[in-house]
């Protein structure tokens, strides 16, 4: 065996002894001073949550919040301004030439004289429609007459032909939410999606009724139902008649393009809405047929009277006063109707009293005068 | 609690008086009123040239409208309290006022933006009216009837101008849809 003498070792093993004790006592220190910083934190959050609940706290922390929503959604909705109007400006290869719509003049096989064409409300993420809307749809593409053809699946609040999933500049995000709410399918999630969704088109509502860029919004969107139209063979020459109906903030959307898709397509655009949200700004000056599918009991659909003042009758010279004054507005409402849910226009409860709604105004309208010459 | 909030109008004042704003406020103010515009004027597809024009046809008016504001807020202030006239004394004291206007660039978001407008409006008009009592001693109430009629005219010059464009934007867009639908 091999080795030092044990006093040697000793003498070796000492400095790590100390050093292992200045360590230790280090250690020790610095724990301390932890739990008292901890110790002191905790006394200073408790302190500061017990301020928190006081009054003034409280209105403070309210009127901050209230501050920076008002800027948020500011910047949001000028963002989303900005978006629209990169393809306005001609940035990002521009919007599509709309004098080469229906420049194939020979006749196709779609026998259809009326076009249908549902917008959807603002839950809107993407061209497929929830279920409750596809059956919806499905009872009314059976009632309607067979020469009128249901065209579903237009996302109203997007300008490309994709969903929120495909938009130019915000995809990414809408791609990653819509993952995490497939990868965790939890109510919070699910909420945050939601809530997303409906803010992102909100605001597009917002943009369509806004009288600066509510035009160019309108005409985006416009241009957009009239390819899709252009796709399924629909040719101006062949039909009769285009009718938007337009679902809670889909009114707004249908409202908004009726004029420029009348322009664009050359024939008749009626306007259907259902539960619709909508300010009235749009131009209708050319639009002869209007229609509002009330619910007796839509709270929302009331509140956007107020949202939307140029509706109420104290401003006579508001335009959708104006148009009042000039056309009949054809009203069918729905006892005990709401908004959405077990209540709401695509319920089994409401869903044939909304259809046969749509089809009676269909049938009256059918007798309208023809297309007035636009402006 | 009317004690209160009068206490608290009163310390807005005296916070107003000590934030000693000079030239570069009212440069940012109106910056912020012209780039509150710039996104409408997008719309027409002006050209860079055009937006410039357009924009400093704005600050002009905008410009006068402060004018006429001050010119009538001296006016009343030296008919009703006695105090001499001297407008750019009086611009002087009342430049703090002004701030909340650093932030009408937010009226350029969709829809909200007559509510933001008016919000900031009457804030700036509430600023002066607590300046008026701090600088001049003016009681509140007798402030808001100084303050009031240079406001509503510096008021109906803003929105003349902003109707003006909105009919001008209107026009132009209807003229290129029109252009650009087939015949």
């Amino acid at each position: 065996m091999t080795g030092l003498p044990s006093s040697d070792t000793a003498a070796a093993v000492q400095p790590q002894r100390r050093r292992l004790r200045r360590v230790r006592r280090w250690l020790v220190v610095v724990l301390v001073c932890v739990a008292m910083l901890g110790l002191l934190g905790l006394t200073a959050v408790r302190r500061d949550a017990a301020l928190l609940l006081q009054p003034e706290s409280l209105l403070e922390l309210m009127t901050w919040l209230g501050s920076v929503l008002v800027v948020v959604v500011a910047l949001v909705g000028v963002y989303s301004v900005m978006v629209d109007f990169v393809f306005w400006e001609g940035w990002m290869n521009g919007l599509p030439d709309p004098s080469r719509l229906f420049t194939d003049g020979s006749d196709t096989s779609d026998r259809h004289q009326h076009y249908v064409v549902y917008l959807d409300g603002i839950h809107q993420s993407e061209e497929s429609h929830p279920p409750r809307v596809s059956d919806f749809l499905g009872c009314l593409q059976e009632s309607i007459a067979d020469d009128t053809l249901l065209v579903k699946g237009i996302e109203a609040y997007t300008i490309t032909n994709d969903g929120l999933r495909a938009t130019t500049f915000a995809g990414w995000f809408w791609q990653r939410l819509f993952a995490l709410q497939e990868h965790h399918p939890n109510a919070v999630v699910r909420f945050i999606c939601a809530f997303c969704v409906q803010a992102n088109n909100v605001i597009k509502v917002g943009i369509s009724s806004d009288r600066r860029y509510g035009p160019v919004m309108n005409y985006e969107l416009a241009l957009k139902i009239a390819r899709r139209l252009d796709s399924i063979g629909f040719r101006p020459h062949q039909a009769s008649r285009i009718v938007l109906v337009g679902y809670s903030g889909g009114g707004e959307m249908a409202i908004g393009t009726a004029e420029i898709l009348q322009q664009l397509c050359r024939v008749r655009v009626q306007v259907i809405t259902i539960c619709g949200v909508f300010s009235g700004n749009g131009e209708l000056e050319s639009v002869n047929d209007v229609a509002m599918v009330v619910g007796s009991h839509d709270p929302v659909a009331a509140l956007g009277r107020i949202a939307y003042p140029g509706r109420l009758s104290l401003l006579p010279l508001s335009n959708w006063n104006c148009w009042q004054r000039h056309h009949s507005l054809q009203r069918y409402t729905i006892e005990g109707m709401s908004h959405n849910g077990a209540s709401g226009p695509f319920s089994t409860a409401f869903r044939g009293a909304v259809v046969q709604a749509i089809c009676r105004e269909l049938e009256r309208s059918e007798l309208s005068p023809p297309l007035r010459t636009p402006r | 609690m009317p004690d209160q909030l009068l206490a608290s109008l009163e310390s807005m004042g005296q916070l107003l008086l000590a934030m000693d704003t000079g030239v570069g406020l009212m440069f940012g103010v109106g910056l912020s009123m012209s780039a509150s515009h710039l996104f409408a004027l997008l719309a027409n597809r002006l050209t860079p040239r055009q937006i410039f024009l357009h924009m400093i046809v704005d600050a002009l008016v905008l410009s006068l409208a402060f004018m006429v504001g001050i010119l009538c807020h001296s006016l009343m202030l030296m008919l009703l309290e006695g105090v001499p006239l001297q407008p750019i004394t009086f611009a002087n004291r009342m430049g703090a006022a002004m701030w909340p206007g650093l932030f009408y660039v937010l009226a350029a978001a969709p829809y909200v933006s007559d509510l933001i407008a008016v919000t900031l409006l009457a804030w700036i008009h509430l600023n002066v009216m607590l300046l008026l009592q701090a600088v001049y001693d003016v009681p509140l109430q007798t402030s808001l009837v100084v303050a009031l009629p240079g406001f509503v005219l510096a008021l109906l010059l803003v929105g003349l101008l902003f109707a003006q464009r909105w009919r001008t934007s209107y026009a132009m867009l209807a003229r290129e849809v029109s252009g650009l639908t087939p015949p």
